[in-house]
């Protein structure tokens, strides 16, 4: 029962799915938007439900089905930015599909679909379940990159997509693989504590390899240079809403999946005499994608080719903070994941969704030349739609007072607190890429703002499912920017929990089990602390914030006291 | 310094809250009303500089530290909301809330295109310039220094000249390109900091050596240093200043470059002060530099906004030099000068507005004698250039007569003697009144007297009651201050004593540490030369 209980936001995607299928017969033609509506009732109930175990006893969120899923604050936390963008995308999908003359309830089922393998891709704890989580996934999606049968660019993004993500999903295999025969276990728990025991049998070779095909397979899947070839041609050949869920959901789902399967693994010993390369290997990756998407994102004149390299850019600057973590494997006391990683992929997230989604709302009846001239004006035509790009494409530039400003300035500080001297400067290169960045989303916003419409400009689609969809954005980018107190509680407990089992770490009992404290005595090895708190006076616990002490301030004068 | 007083009532954020709440408002109103936007935005702007008088009135000017102080958790890593005001922000707070309105009024008529959209631009502007300037805290400083930039980019790319696009794309990479950096700054100084704080005064208390110092510096004075602007990263005003509309420009000269200015004296100087001392004398250059430069180019032009924008670098020049000098005089009068440069800069923006309005040009060649058709004009901009170039009895000789002979007292007379660098910078820089008072005055002959060469001057309507009204405003300001200035020094001067003393006093205790370490150096300014030795190595 509890394993059904803890399945169940899952269930409730699958379920959805087969239900819009369903209603999808009984649904005339013209009628379809009724079952975007459908999907985003059925998502909105599975992320309650996440939301409810999340809550829940700490026993739930251990793992179940004989231990390959764990709903923990990682999973949940993830499963939530997923079923987020997979409601702003059906929404967005029902004013954009009838237009684009895609009639057909499919989409929605494959989204719903795509949504669930996401899902179970996120709280996998089973190499594996992660692999079957990472097809389901991507199958519904290669058919959705296709989706827009009329044209020619569609055809191109669903082979191109299909064949790299065969090519990722083989490497990843390989991996897989590889781990079974280094560590004959395929729980990643289980290998991250093998290795971690660093026993004789161990080939650091295979675990080595196994790394660098992991890594390399989800470099594919969050489009990491020089990985990303197929990332512009796809998110511009996909129909917007598929191309935002991409953006947003497979994003966030492969970051999350990187990031645990990597500090899970990465403190192994057996790596630590070899493997220099984990590190380096993230670090290179970093700044390629931050140097070369931002840079090229500065030639593009389409404006989903923009924002694909954008997309390109930001996974270079959350892969800086997984390295930031990850190079310090070895040492105690710094395993979790950068909390500002998940607040990060939140604010990304509906940022990038809002951008795609202004554009899904823009441009009728088939035509779909998103190139720069033709949203010239349209803060002045629709000073909504102009005013959603507005916060979205800011929000993705890192500008206050929005999320993505604080989730750089967190993710940033949180890269030099892990590793100040070193990190520093590859955090001065981020920001000034993200100065480059800035030239091309001013260059978008140049367009709808300053510059006149020529010929035709693009007309928005008005509709009730996707206005509400960029209202949403709107308000949480500003929350997240202004006020985003409970998201970066959650984003913490969601990185302290992304790598799997860290109690399995803690040191075996002392040589001199009568010592009152056995930590004190000398030449008994120390425990390892569970929680970084216990190292890292700046992990202090959370909120309510202490007030400041008096101390620590001059002495105040009460006005009335004068 | 510390925290004096806390607020009973938070004015403060009451201050920065109502033009926030003018814009919300703003956008609740349908977008053809163009005089219910006006006047939206006038009230709340209005609204928040009496909110600032009460500020005025609470502000105690014996008390050196931040007053009016609210604390608020804000962030789960570090971050709060603390805001308060001292004697260095107060008039620059009063400075914004006062124009501010006045700057609205003056684009009554001259913006008629997207009025909704316009206004909310330059309510959020206000509030976030007000943000900035009480900050306490520096993530909150941060956000707030950012916040300015997209205002100010939409009023110059949508509302500016012909080549509006190329000068607002260049304001914002230009600034965002030195405040990213002062950002890694921010971060690496509260790495430094160890206390999982952001709070100014906590930064106060980091310690670090002079190599950490000088690469800070170094990020934040860029930032400050491209804002301000400080000669060589000029470039970018004059496309800004004459791409913005009037309104634009006026907000732009007369608030939004003493950012630059005032964070150079809040967090610059105070946060780094051996760097601080190592880079006065080049900074002090290159401020110099600017005077000079600023002036011969703005004696160049023939385009008269250009000229006004390029007399900004000249003023902005003595403001850095006089910040840079270090004593009492000379900061209180670069603040008083900020002040100072605001009005009577701001005001001939105005005047060239109003010039602009009515022939569409703002070639000197296009004016001349028209002191005759527009009899109040000529009035204004007599005083007002009288003003711009520190006339006795108006504002603008109070601050260049300070920040000169603050100048000249530490030359002559500082801790070290003599020092004849800093002299032949101070002799340099009082040819720049001389310069000035050239261009200024060629201007004003050009513009206002002689005969007049094109017909349609004949019948210039002279200035209208509105503009009469916001004009004479600052005018009075202008004389207030001339005449009277201590009501606004005795407002400064515990702050900035404080600053200095502690300034100073980390200056001697970092000699102190090294003359345990009995290292020989050049006897100089003994609280520069603590630095002076570090940079030898």
């Amino acid at each position: 029962m509890s394993d059904l209980l803890s399945l169940s936001p899952m269930l409730a995607c699958a379920f959805t799915g087969l239900l819009v299928m369903a209603l999808d017969l009984l649904t005339g033609t013209g009628r379809k938007p009724f079952l975007a509506w459908v999907t985003a009732a059925g998502f909105a109930v599975s992320g309650a439900l996440a939301l409810g175990l999340w809550q829940a006893p700490v026993a739930l969120h251990a793992p179940f089905l004989s231990g390959v899923l764990a709903i923990d604050p990682h999973g949940a936390f993830f499963t939530g930015v997923i079923l987020l963008s997979g409601v702003l995308a059906a929404l967005l999908a029902a004013d954009y599909l009838p237009e684009q003359g895609i009639d057909g309830g499919e989409v929605y089922s494959l989204l719903a679909f795509s949504v669930t393998g996401a899902i179970l891709l996120v709280i996998a704890t089973d190499l594996v379940t992660l692999f079957l989580g990472l097809e389901i996934m991507s199958l519904a999606l290669y058919v959705l990159a296709a989706g827009k049968r009329a044209s020619p660019f569609a055809a191109e993004a669903g082979i191109k997509y299909l064949l790299l993500g065969g090519v990722a999903s083989a490497f990843l295999l390989m991996g897989v693989a590889f781990l079974y025969g280094a560590t004959g276990s395929l729980d990643l728990a289980a290998i991250g504590r093998l290795l971690a025991a660093g026993g004789p049998g161990i080939d650091p070779l295979l675990v080595q390899g196994a790394m660098v095909l992991l890594i390399v397979a989800l470099g594919f899947k969050v489009a990491a240079v020089p990985f990303h070839f197929w990332t512009p041609d796809v998110y511009e050949g996909a129909p917007t809403p598929v191309t935002a869920f991409m953006a947003g959901a497979v994003k966030a789902a492969a970051f999350a999946v990187l990031a645990r399967v990597v500090l899970t693994l990465a403190r192994a010993p057996v790596l630590a005499g070899l493997d220099v390369s984990t590190g380096d290997l993230l670090l290179g990756l970093s700044v390629l994608s931050m140097v070369v998407g931002n840079v090229l994102g500065i030639v593009q004149d389409n404006v989903k080719r923009i924002l694909a390299y954008s997309s390109i850019a930001h996974a270079g600057y959350l892969l800086l903070g997984v390295w930031a973590t990850q190079s310090l494997a070895g040492a105690p006391g710094v395993q979790t994941l950068n909390e500002a990683v998940p607040f990060y992929l939140l604010a990304y997230a509906i940022a990038t969704v809002g951008a795609f989604g202004v554009l899904a709302l823009l441009g009728r009846a088939g035509e779909e030349d998103l190139s720069l001239p033709r949203i010239a004006g349209l803060g002045r035509r629709h000073p909504a739609l102009g005013a959603a790009l507005l916060v979205s494409v800011l929000s993705l530039a890192g500008l206050p007072p929005l999320g993505g400003f604080l989730a750089k300035f967190h993710l940033f500080q949180q890269v030099l607190i892990a590793a100040p001297d070193r990190a520093l400067p590859w955090v001065v290169l981020a920001v000034l890429a993200s100065v480059v960045a800035l030239y091309y989303y001013l260059r978008i916003l140049l367009y709808a703002y300053f510059r006149e419409p020529e010929d035709t400009p693009a007309q928005a689609i008005p509709g009730a499912a996707g206005t509400l969809a960029l209202a949403a954005v709107v308000v949480l980018t500003l929350v997240l920017g202004v006020a985003p107190g409970r998201f970066l509680v959650a984003s913490r407990s969601a990185a302290q929990a992304a790598v799997l089992s860290p109690s399995a770490v803690v040191a075996p009992a002392p040589a001199t089990p009568t010592a009152a404290d056995p930590s004190r005595v000398a030449g008994s090895p120390p425990v390892r602390p569970r929680l970084p708190e216990a190292l890292n006076p700046r992990l202090r616990p959370l909120m309510p914030l202490p007030a400041p002490s008096p101390a620590s301030r001059q002495t105040l004068v009460e006005p009335g006291a004068r | 310094m510390g925290i004096e007083t806390r607020a009973l009532t938070p004015i403060l954020t009451l201050t920065l809250a109502l033009p926030m709440a003018g814009a919300l408002l703003l956008a609740l109103v349908p977008r053809d009303r163009a005089l219910a936007h006006k006047v939206v935005s006038l009230a709340a702007s209005l609204a928040a500089f009496v909110a600032s008088l009460s500020i005025w009135v609470n502000f105690d000017p014996a008390l050196a530290g931040f007053q009016l102080v609210e604390d608020h958790p804000w962030l789960a890593f570090g971050a709060r909301y603390t805001v308060g005001v001292d004697g260095i922000s107060l008039l620059l707070v009063m400075l914004t809330t006062f124009l501010t309105p006045l700057t609205i009024l003056s684009a009554w008529k001259a913006v008629e295109k997207r009025t909704r959209e316009f206004h909310i631009a330059m309510l959020v502007l206000e509030a976030s310039m007000l943000g900035t300037l009480v900050a306490m805290d520096l993530l909150l400083f941060f956000v707030f220094w950012e916040i300015m930039l997209v205002p100010m980019y939409l009023i110059i790319g949508v509302w500016g000249g012909e080549r509006r696009i190329y000068a607002a794309v260049k304001f914002f990479l230009y600034t965002t390109v030195g405040s990213v950096l002062m950002m890694v700054g921010i971060l690496y100084l509260y790495q430094q900091g160890g206390s999982d704080s952001f709070a100014y005064l906590d930064a106060l208390k980091t310690d670090l050596d002079l190599r950490q110092q000088l690469w800070l510096f170094a990020a934040f004075g860029l930032a400050f240093a491209i804002k301000v602007p400080l000669f060589p990263f000029h470039t970018w005003l004059p496309d800004a200043h004459v791409e913005a509309p009037t309104a634009g420009s006026v907000i732009l000269a007369g608030v939004l470059l003493k950012m630059g200015t005032y964070g150079f004296l809040r967090f610059a100087i105070p946060l780094f002060p051996d760097a601080a001392g190592a880079f006065a004398l080049p900074v002090m250059l290159l401020a110099v530099v600017g005077i000079v430069y600023g002036s011969f180019v703005a004696w160049a032009q023939d385009d008269v906004k250009k000229l006004v924008a390029y007399s900004s670098v000249a003023h902005l020049g003595f403001v850095m030099l006089g910040m840079f000098a270090l004593t009492s005089e000379a900061v209180q009068g670069s603040i008083l000068q900020m002040v100072n440069h605001g009005i009577s800069t701001g005001a001939l923006f105005l005047l060239v507005g109003v010039l602009y309005e009515r022939r569409h040009t703002r070639l000197i060649a296009a004016y001349g004698g028209i002191a005759r058709p527009m009899k109040v004009f000529a009035f204004f901009l007599v005083v007002t250039t009288l003003s711009s170039i520190g006339l006795p009895g108006t504002n603008g000789f109070i601050g260049e007569f300070l920040i000169l002979a603050g100048t000249f007292r530490e030359a002559l007379s500082g801790p070290g003697g003599t020092n004849a660098t800093l002299l032949a910078l101070g002799v340099v820089a009082s040819t720049g009144v001389v310069l000035g008072a050239i261009y200024m005055l060629t201007m004003v002959r050009k513009v206002l007297f002689g005969p007049i060469v094109h017909a349609e001057n004949e019948s210039l309507p002279d200035v209208s009651f509105r503009e009469g009204l916001i004009l004479a405003t600052l005018t009075v300001v202008v004389f207030w201050i001339g005449v009277f200035p201590n009501a606004f020094l005795s407002r400064t001067s515990a702050s900035v004593d404080a600053l200095l003393a502690a300034y100073k006093g980390r200056m001697v205790e970092h000699r102190m540490v090294r003359m345990d370490e009995a290292r020989p150096g050049p006897s100089d300014a003994p609280y520069r030369l603590a630095a002076d030795a570090e940079v030898a190595e």
